[in-house]
């Protein structure tokens, strides 16, 4: 306040209260019954990823121009973030909260460009000096359970039955959608921590459990790699094809291999990524599926690119009978069939239709009705059933040491699933050597129910690492975004190949983003539930009672003076702050 | 310059010549096209003002109440319901001592529903601490304005601005706009003796314990007492730079007049006329506008009203219970008047019903017979069945 003294126009001075002390000594805090709390939230994206990745901080490092940042984060709960931005379905945009303002955040696109920056290398926990152990399978599972392991200071073997580690991200998705050099360069981490490779070792064939006695752990990833037989089809049943085969080959070999007309019996995403590469290699694939398109297990947009290419569709039929002229395929026999009434769509018992029988030209046939766990060594040495192993909530099977993880548990088939239980099985075995409570691992390392976090892991054992701690302190609350806030924009996920351009080689069909649009594309995120220092709250607060923390990473809220009004809360707009009862603050 | 407008379009005109430099208003019928205009005025840069939208008529003064302490000079203009919200505000602005200025556009308060002329809104605020002046005319409403912020940087008060709903508001008239320049050489820039100054950090209005409150108060009575002569003073220079004289109160045809009609704002147009029509048949009646509601301005009332038979005060408004809030101000008036008129209390057009020369002429016919009823409050104009 300026009291204006014998200026030119002499302005009458009213009679009116002044303070110029401080009103801090009235703590007006005690008259509120809520109070607001500010606590970073895990955001949806984060919850739905069955890896515990920090999304929203990885995000917000983009966003903020800092690439290296965002690829070293990237790489601490997911050690093949190139290889997710590329194969995900991402579960986490289906739960992204944008989705409901405009659309939702190219998480994919971003995790893809995370992935692809050069990796700062592995940063180890431990010195190389603890268990032997052995993984088997040197897929997704089995690469993720070898580098936490390495992480972790234990010494790891892996055993593969190909000549190169890398599994089905080697041998069954094919190269226009995740291009070998992608797969090589994102093992460049897992290599640096230098496990032993045995490769060429298929177990069960090449050597057996008796053969891994020096291990103290063992993790079995062996995967699902017997692929089923169609059933009920007469004719030449052994003349008919695995798709996995088709996957494993190169353009070359396929065209080498195969005949020109391919029928390929399926719906699932073995079968798209067969009629695709067939395509590719200049055959011309044709899918015969027993249920209509909407019921296609397959990714949608994967089914939709088929067909765009050209790759023809038959559905509601199933094949009868393989025909065939001196030992070679020359066409099937097939008929309609239709689940009728029962109003189940996916799961209605089907009926072949009469009359409706009709025959396909092919020069081959190809079974893609999906692959069952492989377990080749002895019925009951490890409990299993249908499905897969049997494992408990830490991933350990039904013998001591022995912990399993991949597509042969009975989990959904998606790659970010077998990295998932990969390195949970790392920390547990990890937990499990050291003697820790499993059981206080398990609720202090997983992300609202959902994935485990390593980094949550290390937070636990005390191992400091510069990146930790980003979601030590989250929350599961519910978060609610005010929209106001915010401008509708545009998504950026990247481009894809026209089809004329596509069908006809094996190139990579998407584009990753450029720096720029990456940028762009992050700045969109809402960073649901975290703290962005808006100061939207501070500059609300009727009481003063929020000020920006002395370090700059945050807000404090001086719970003397705040009367728990609220307006914090509703004015945050990313749901940082909420109001919270009395005694929770 | 001359121009042909509703009288909503006079007070932003007023506005703009004053230079006010913070708006924030809420949108009310029959005030809404006040701060449309004003609003447009501020986008297209010819009024170098911060417009503030705001969620409430509450808000809208609470946000002038700001402006004004840090030593801005500010508008609000509001009606009816919207007067009411701001309540609590309007005692706050005048005990802080803010020159705020607001237009008021009389209207009904609800139930039901009526957004016609009414002068309940404004009168029932008398005692939160504003000057209130009455409008008749545009010009008025222009010259009044701009006088308001003289008179309110003078004495340190605010200043609300009444006219009638629809009557005024929405009636076009030609009105002068007076140029800039001059509009400026009668009123300088605001220059507080306080104000918000973040260089120098403090809370006004901070609390006051027994020992300190009441000379505030006294303060603030004070500064009423000096509008009376502020307004004249101010007013004097007014006219000698626009040739356009205000008085406190206005008189027509007093000086031989036994009966005296009392009333304020658009309805002494339709009196005049009817004193005109009733003197050329012999009926000696006057007429006392009253122009400056707060401070009451007794001494004048007193003065114009000595030796009078008759006081007719007709009333647009009621305090339930009592009657018409003008006749209540002009009985206490003249309670130590030496030669106080009977005083009569009418009733009329309440919610917007129009009050006629007809309904006018027979109020002073039937006046002499009012006053010897003894009736405190004498409605006219009501429908058949209506009570009274």
């Amino acid at each position: 306040m300026t009291i204006k003294k014998n200026s030119s126009n002499s302005p009458v001075i009213p009679m009116v209260s002044v303070s110029n002390i401080s009103m801090k000594n009235n703590y007006t805090g005690n008259w509120g019954y809520v109070f607001p709390e500010a606590a970073s939230r895990i955001s949806p994206c984060e919850a739905a990823c069955p890896l515990a990745v920090p999304v929203s901080s990885i995000i917000k490092e983009i966003g903020s121009g800092r690439m290296k940042k965002a690829a070293a984060l990237a790489r601490w709960e997911n050690p093949l973030p190139s290889i997710c931005g590329r194969v995900c379905p991402h579960p986490c945009e289906s739960s992204c909260s944008r989705k409901d303002f405009d659309e939702a955040i190219a998480i994919h696109a971003l995790e893809r460009i995370s992935g692809d920056e050069p990796s700062p290398g592995p940063h180890r926990i431990r010195k190389a000096a603890g268990k032997k152990i052995a993984v088997i399978g040197g897929g997704p599972s089995g690469i993720a359970a070898a580098y936490y392991l390495l992480l972790l200071g234990h010494r790891v073997t892996i055993f593969d039955a190909g000549r190169k580690i890398g599994g089905i991200l080697r041998y069954g998705i094919p190269e226009y959608r995740l291009p070998e050099k992608i797969l090589d360069s994102s093992l460049k981490d897992l290599l640096a921590l230098k496990p032993e490779i045995i490769p060429g070792q298929s177990l069960g064939k090449d050597f057996t459990f008796g053969d891994l006695k020096k291990y103290q752990y063992i993790f079995l990833g062996t995967g699902a790699g017997n692929s089923i037989k169609p059933e009920g089809i007469s004719g030449d049943n052994s003349l008919v094809r695995p798709g996995k085969e088709v996957l494993a080959m190169t353009g070359r070999e396929i065209a080498g291999t195969f005949g020109d007309n391919v029928i390929i019996i399926g719906g699932g995403n073995t079968a798209i990524d067969t009629a695709r590469s067939l395509l590719r290699a200049g055959k011309k694939p044709l899918i015969l599926y027993r249920r209509e398109l909407d019921d296609m297990p397959a990714f949608r947009n994967e089914v939709e690119d088929a067909i765009e290419e050209g790759v023809e569709i038959i559905t509601g039929s199933i094949a009868r009978e393989i025909i065939t002229k001196k030992g070679k395929i020359t066409g099937v026999t097939c008929v309609r069939v239709s689940p009728g009434n029962s109003g189940k769509k996916r799961k209605g018992i089907l009926s072949e239709l009469k009359g409706s029988e009709f025959s396909l030209r092919a020069d081959d046939v190809i079974s893609a009705i999906g692959e069952a766990a492989g377990i080749p060594w002895g019925e009951d040495f490890i409990a299993h059933d249908s499905s897969g192993i049997i494992t408990d909530r830490f991933g350990r099977t039904s013998m001591a040491g022995i912990f399993a993880g991949g597509d042969i548990l009975p989990h959904p088939r998606l790659v970010v699933n077998a990295l998932a239980s990969g390195k949970k099985a790392a920390i547990f075995m990890d937990a499990h050597i050291n003697r820790l409570n499993l059981d206080e691992v398990f609720d202090k390392t997983s992300i609202c129910s959902g994935g485990h976090s390593f980094m949550r892991y290390l937070d636990l054992i005390k191992k400091p690492a510069d990146t930790r701690g980003i979601q030590a302190q989250a929350s599961c609350a519910e978060i609610k975004i005010n929209h106001a806030y915010y401008r509708r924009g545009v998504r950026k996920a990247g481009h894809k190949l026209n089809p004329e351009a596509r069908k006809t080689n094996f190139k990579e069909i998407k584009s990753g983003l450029d720096n720029e649009s990456a940028v762009s594309e992050a700045m969109r995120c809402f960073q649901c539930g975290k703290c962005t220092l808006c100061r939207n709250c501070i500059l609300f607060c009727p009481d003063y009672s929020i000020t920006k923390q002395k370090d700059g990473t945050g807000i404090v809220i001086d719970y003397d003076h705040c009367k728990g009004c609220g307006i914090c809360a509703e004015e945050c707009p990313g749901g940082f702050i909420r109001m919270d009862m009395e005694g929770d603050r | 310059m001359k121009k042909v407008i509703i009288g909503n379009y006079s007070a932003s005109y007023a506005v703009l010549r004053s230079r006010v430099e913070v708006i924030s208003a809420y949108p009310i019928t029959p005030q809404t096209q006040i701060v449309e205009f004003l609003s447009e005025l501020c986008g297209s840069g010819d009024l170098k003002a911060r417009f503030l939208k705001v969620e409430s008529e509450h808000s809208a003064l609470a946000s002038l109440i700001g402006a004004s302490s840090a030593g801005a000079r500010t508008f609000t203009a509001t009606s009816s319901q919207g007067l009411a919200l701001m309540h609590e505000l309007l005692h706050w602005t005048s005990g802080a001592r803010l020159p705020v200025v607001m237009v008021n556009v009389n209207r009904a308060l609800a139930p039901s529903w009526n957004i016609w002329a009414d002068q309940t809104d404004s009168l029932s605020q008398r005692d939160t601490g504003w000057i209130q002046v009455y409008c008749e005319t545009g010009q008025e409403i222009f010259d009044l304005t701009v006088m308001a912020y003289r008179i309110a940087e003078t004495v340190m008060l605010p200043v609300m601005i009444a006219y009638d709903a629809f009557y005024l508001s929405h009636t076009s008239e030609p009105v002068d706009i007076p140029e800039q320049g001059e509009v400026d050489s009668f009123l300088p820039a605001y220059s507080p003796g306080v104000f918000l100054d973040i260089k120098h950090p403090a809370a006004l209005g901070s609390m006051a314990s027994p020992k300190y409150f009441m000379e505030m108060r006294h303060d603030q009575q004070c500064a009423m007492e000096k509008v009376e002569e502020v307004f004249t003073g101010s007013a004097g220079e007014y006219n000698e730079i626009f040739g356009r004289g205000y008085g406190i109160i206005e008189t027509y045809m007093l000086h031989d007049a036994g009966k005296v009609i009392i009333c304020a704002s658009t309805m002494a147009g339709t009196v005049r006329s009817v004193i005109d029509a009733m003197r050329k048949d012999g009926e000696r009646v006057g007429l006392l506008k009253i122009r400056l509601f707060r401070p009451f301005p007794a001494e004048e009332i007193r003065r114009a009203l000595d030796g009078k038979k008759l006081a007719i005060v007709i009333d647009r408004n009621l305090s339930p219970g009592l009657g018409g809030i003008f006749a209540q101000e002009v009985k206490s008036a003249l309670y130590s008047a030496p030669n106080p008129p009977d005083v009569i209390g009418i009733i009329a057009g309440l919610g917007g019903r129009d009050v006629t020369p007809e309904l006018i002429k027979s109020i002073i016919i039937d006046s002499e017979s009012d006053s010897r009823s003894g009736k405190s409050i004498i409605w006219k104009g009501l429908n058949k069945g209506g009570g009274a």
